[in-house]
């Protein structure tokens, strides 16, 4: 019988004996990127256990999409990963779109292609800085926002906004392209080409780098795909599963790009495959600039939205596979809406990854599953 | 192009559901040599649906994942619906990783329908790890207890709070708090 009250379940760290110490990390902390608390068992620096607290940013996202119609669940869409929100509406508009049978048209198909690979860049950018601050090396931090603004400019002029976009519509997006877009683009990548290789001289191969990331927080590939991992900390391990490729949605399937997997599953594994996926999304971002067809940008949504049925639909996010399990019984607003979120299953990992490195170490490790708590508590 | 992952078959009629695609056919069978009573059907955005009574859990679950032919190494979502009268339907959306082409393409949902007096399943985190925090949260949100679990409570709200917010018939008891509003304003 399920009891009302919860007093279920063991404490979450077995009690401390002699050496061993519980610290606190977090939940307001400079290096746990969001509001998450990680309870460490701790003997001097060498933790023994990590164990993740969160919750600390559930704002009932789930129930609330349970009260509006689809159409207004989209801006909450946003603000779960907030980092990427484009890729955060894409799997709820696209089941939507499925439960509706709507056909998105090929040019709403592109621009959502060319705008999250753009999204993709702008997280991994954001991921770069903020990942390297928590290291020590503060000016990367401030590199990577200066790109950062440039693609949050061209988001603006797109959507109206920097960051939370509201853009993509069941059936294709909001508004077309504005003039002036691909050169733009164009502009942008080719510099953000010229900056890539100063990041990489900054970061990879500088060896107080490298003794900080490599061999910390070392993931197998059996752990990876045990723990539910995607994205780049399952890539990280050497498994070459990216939803794109494996289960393509839109029009990936028309573009050419490589899935960066990495050598050994450590911190400094995932910090290549996201340096890699810069390079991979500009050619998808190319290749769909080049060859995008005119059209609408909007196909032909039903005007009474009725929900019917049941859909999974995935989409590869910079932080993994994000996927919303939409359930329909007839009414415009949907009778369950389950967000999937990579974040809220990678923090599993931190005690297998966490275990036997240091303090400073579990900075480094946080920072390489590039966490964003709106995900994980929705 | 029925291996992609946003398609849509508004031509599918009820019936089409029992038609599986070939892709999916050795999977079919080898399920339903281990399981002949499980119904199977396709749904509509590509996925195969399992329908399975709890009872069968978690030899069920354990069986997709250590039978050759079936091999779901990969547990993407573990979520539950409440149904109201109907109880709550727990569903698992299973993958098959793996260096084989022929695995990709495997994409298998599980519901186990569960009796609202009575929410409770076997646990599945000793087949996949991943289920640990997916159950938590659905103990936490909808109630349903998974038995089995090394450490059930709540995850996602505080340690203290009574009630499971998802459920359709939720109620929040918690008292209004007092709002104090001062006499001197700010602005002044």
């Amino acid at each position: 019988m399920a009891q009302t009250s919860d007093t279920l379940g063991s404490p979450p760290l077995s009690v401390p004996v002699e050496h061993e110490l519980f610290i606190n990390m977090g939940p307001q902390h400079p290096s746990t990127h969001g509001v998450l608390r990680v309870l460490l068992k701790v003997d001097g620096e060498v933790i023994l256990d990590a164990k993740p607290d969160i919750g600390y940013l559930h704002r009932c996202f789930e129930k609330i999409a349970e009260r509006r119609p689809v159409t207004q669940i989209i801006p909450y869409c946003d603000r779960t990963d907030y980092l990427a929100a484009i890729t955060s509406e894409w799997p709820f508009v696209m089941a939507a779109e499925r439960l509706l049978n709507v056909e998105v048209p090929e040019r709403a198909e592109y621009i959502r292609v060319i705008v999250a690979e753009l999204q993709r860049i702008a997280s991994h950018l954001l991921w770069f800085g903020a990942f390297a601050l928590d290291l020590g090396a503060t000016s990367a931090f401030l590199y990577a926002f200066r790109e950062r603004e440039k693609l949050l400019d061209i988001f603006q002029k797109l959507t109206g906004a920097r960051m939370l976009y509201n853009y993509l519509r069941v059936g294709g997006v909001r508004n077309d392209l504005y003039d002036g877009f691909a050169d733009d683009v164009h502009r942008f990548l080719d510099d953000l080409e010229d900056k890539l290789d100063e990041y990489h001289r900054l970061l990879t191969g500088n060896r107080i780098f490298e003794s900080r990331v490599k061999g910390i927080g070392v993931v197998t590939a059996e752990q990876a795909i045990a723990y539910g991992a995607s994205g780049p900390v399952l890539r990280g391990a050497g498994v070459p599963y990216d939803v794109r490729k494996a289960h393509p949605y839109s029009v990936y399937d028309r573009f050419e790009f490589g899935v960066p997997v990495g050598p050994s599953g450590d911190v400094y594994s995932r910090y290549l495959v996201r340096m890699q996926e810069f390079y991979e999304s500009m050619k998808i971002i190319r290749q769909a600039l080049d060859g995008i067809p005119e059209g609408e940008f909007m196909g032909k949504p039903p005007r009474r939205m009725r929900l019917e049925g049941d859909t999974y639909a995935r989409v590869e996010s910079p932080r993994g596979e994000v996927g919303v399990y939409l359930v329909g019984n007839g009414g415009e607003n949907p009778w369950r809406c389950h967000y999937r979120s990579p974040c809220f299953v990678h923090l599993q990992l931190l005690g297998p990854m966490a275990k036997g490195a240091l303090i400073a170490d579990m900075v480094a490790i946080i920072g390489s599953i590039d966490i964003v708590m709106g995900e994980v508590d929705r | 192009m029925a291996e992609r992952e946003d398609a849509t078959r508004p031509e599918q009629a009820e019936s089409a559901a029992e038609v599986f695609p070939p892709e999916l056919q050795p999977v079919v069978e080898r399920l339903r040599s281990y399981f002949p009573d499980v119904p199977l059907r396709m749904r509509a955005d590509g996925w195969l649906e399992a329908t399975i009574d709890r009872s069968l859990s978690p030899r069920f679950f354990e069986t997709l994942k250590e039978a050759r032919g079936l091999e779901f190494d990969y547990l993407s979502d573990l979520t539950a619906v409440d149904f109201e009268e109907k109880g709550f339907q727990v569903v698992y959306h299973l993958l098959s990783l793996g260096p084989r082409a022929d695995r990709v393409q495997r994409k298998l949902a599980v519901k186990i329908q569960v009796p609202r007096d009575d929410p409770r399943t076997a646990s599945v985190v000793h087949v996949w790890p991943t289920a640990n925090f997916h159950e938590r949260e659905v103990y936490d949100l909808m109630g349903v207890v998974f038995e089995g679990h090394p450490d059930l409570r709540r995850i996602l709200l505080r340690e203290d709070w009574v009630g499971h917010p998802l459920r359709k018939d939720y109620v929040d008891w918690r008292p209004p708090r007092p709002r104090v509003v001062s006499r001197t304003s700010a602005g002044r």
